[in-house]
């Protein structure tokens, strides 16, 4: 199967303020990531990931290598890449329905269209009896699951999702890592899920998500290891107590533990 | 019911404070000087009576002309400070190039007084309306761009970065995203461009005008009726509390979800 998407040889700086010089982001950074995988790249504070997602979105220009989207360049944002983010973003001026037909209206697509997915997605999110609420009466987790309607309605082919649980209660977080997987289309055949990106610094979060796990080294961000996730889908909640699943975490924790030792030591 | 009575005795316990302390200071100071300086209550109060009941401009009360006339110099003045002051604002906090053009002319204008412009504008408009709406236009007109400037570029990228990956270009998300994002401060630099607009009017029509609240005050002032002065002086206080409500009002209206998260 041929890559969906392929970063060569990236390299990412940013300009630095007075005294600190210039940051390497990303240095020689380069992965394949399948159709329909669910790839779950780790790393510790500061490793590039999310610069990495950023790029990929479009929102950021790379100073050297590529990122290819179906074997064509990546030059700008569009609606082929959904992006996810950990503060949400959703529109304060904006009931919860609103928010959702945001991103159809960039679509072109006609009202009483935009009405009926929108309906169809908040109903996938369990969002049904919110549409008139404004996002401030929400819940985070409502919230999130507000941006993952509006993620969804857009019909994007890629998932960007940068620490899209991050900011919510262990509980909440642990709920909406399976719902995820159940929007993503786990329990249907591969060939109708879509490609995911997703960025987070939990370690359990990845063995339950992924297909693959990319960890990567404290900055200049590049790729230490690719690890492979054997645990069977559909996911289910006790496997977290599965002692394959805890070795993997493990295994993970190791590849992370150094990179994570120095990014702390400023 | 009985919290909304509590808060309404809080709204008003300073300011009946403040006419219980003149009422108490005009009846100790009671030499003819100290009359001028603290006109007891009553007497401002016949001549509020007198100012209602005079017929004065369009045949309605002499108070209520000026303060007619006050108001929709205001209106126009701050009408086109708002009219020209938000595009300005969206163009100089959005547009780099606008930026670069405009923002140092805005800048070096932003100090001089709107007082200060009233002997110049006479010698252009003479006495009269355009005069003093000239001058409320002015004074109102900053704080309405630099606030418009401040929320335009105050805006959290992360509503760009969410807008940009939804497939919007630069002209709709700047419809779509900015313009409300920036509402707030707009409606903030509203506010604050009215209250100056009510003290560039007064100055203006202190000397500008055959009218209006200002042209009042001045006139008692050479008659030595510091009591129709004082009648001024609250109406002026009153009506910008009731524009300033207006103001308030459309932030509830057009921002509700504002300072909420």
């Amino acid at each position: 199967m041929r890559p969906k998407l392929q970063a060569r040889h990236v390299t990412k700086r940013f300009p630095g303020g007075g005294r600190t010089g210039e940051i390497l982001a990303l240095k020689d950074f380069s992965l394949d990531v399948m159709t329909a995988e669910f790839l779950v790249i780790v790393g510790p504070s500061g490793c590039g990931k999310s610069t990495f997602l950023n790029a990929v979105a479009g929102l950021e220009p790379v100073d050297e290598g590529e990122l290819l989207m179906d074997g064509r360049l990546i030059q700008r944002p569009g609606p082929e890449r959904g992006m996810c983010f950990q503060e949400f973003a959703l529109f304060p001026w904006l009931t919860v329905r609103q928010n959702v037909e945001f991103g159809l209206e960039a679509k072109g697509l006609p009202r009483a269209e935009r009405g009926r997915r929108a309906s169809e997605y908040l109903g996938l999110v369990s969002l049904s009896g919110f549409e008139e609420r404004y996002p401030y009466e929400l819940s985070g987790g409502m919230k999130q699951r507000c941006a993952l309607a509006r993620l969804l309605a857009v019909d994007p082919a890629v998932f960007l999702m940068d620490e899209p649980l991050a900011a919510l209660d262990a509980q909440t977080r642990l709920i909406l890592q399976t719902e995820i997987l159940r929007i993503w289309g786990e329990e249907r055949s591969p060939a109708t899920r879509k490609t995911v990106i997703f960025v987070t610094h939990s370690i359990d979060e990845a063995v339950f998500l992924s297909d693959r796990i990319v960890v990567m080294t404290a900055r200049p961000g590049q790729v230490k290891e690719i690890v492979p996730n054997p645990l069977p889908r559909p996911r289910e909640d006790r496997m977290r107590g599965d002692p394959a699943f805890a070795r993997l975490s493990m295994e993970i924790w190791d590849l992370v533990r150094e990179a994570a030792l120095k990014a702390i030591e400023l | 019911m009985r919290a909304s009575a509590r808060s309404l005795a809080w709204r008003l316990a300073l300011p009946l404070a403040a006419v219980i302390a003149w009422f108490g200071l005009s009846r100790v100071l009671t030499s003819p000087t100290a009359r001028m300086m603290f006109p007891p209550p009553e007497a401002i109060y016949d001549a509020l009576v007198r100012l209602s009941t005079t017929t004065g401009l369009y045949g309605i009360p002499m108070l209520g002309a000026h303060m007619l006339d006050s108001l929709w110099r205001l209106g126009l003045g701050f009408g086109a400070a708002t009219a020209v002051g938000v595009p300005l604002g969206f163009a100089i906090g959005y547009f780099r190039i606008a930026e670069r053009c405009l923002d140092p002319l805005v800048q070096i204008l932003r100090p001089i007084s709107p007082i200060a412009w009233i002997p110049i504008t006479l010698t252009w408009f003479g006495v009269g309306t355009p005069t003093v709406v000239f001058v409320v236009f002015y004074g109102a007109l900053f704080p309405i761009v630099l606030n418009t400037i401040g929320g335009v570029k105050g805006i959290n990228r992360l509503y760009l970065r969410a807008a940009l990956t939804c497939g919007y270009g630069p002209f709709a998300i700047l419809r779509k995203v900015v313009l409300p994002a920036a509402l707030p401060a707009i409606l903030t630099g509203l506010r604050i461009g009215l209250g100056v607009g009510w003290m560039s009017i007064i100055a203006a029509e202190l000397v500008g005008t055959r009218s209006g609240l200002g042209y009042m005050i001045s006139e008692a002032r050479f008659h030595l009726d510091i009591e129709s002065i004082v009648v001024g002086m609250l109406a002026i206080g009153l009506l910008g509390l009731l524009t300033d409500r207006g103001v308030r009002w459309l932030q509830a209206t057009l921002v509700p979800w504002h300072g909420k998260l």
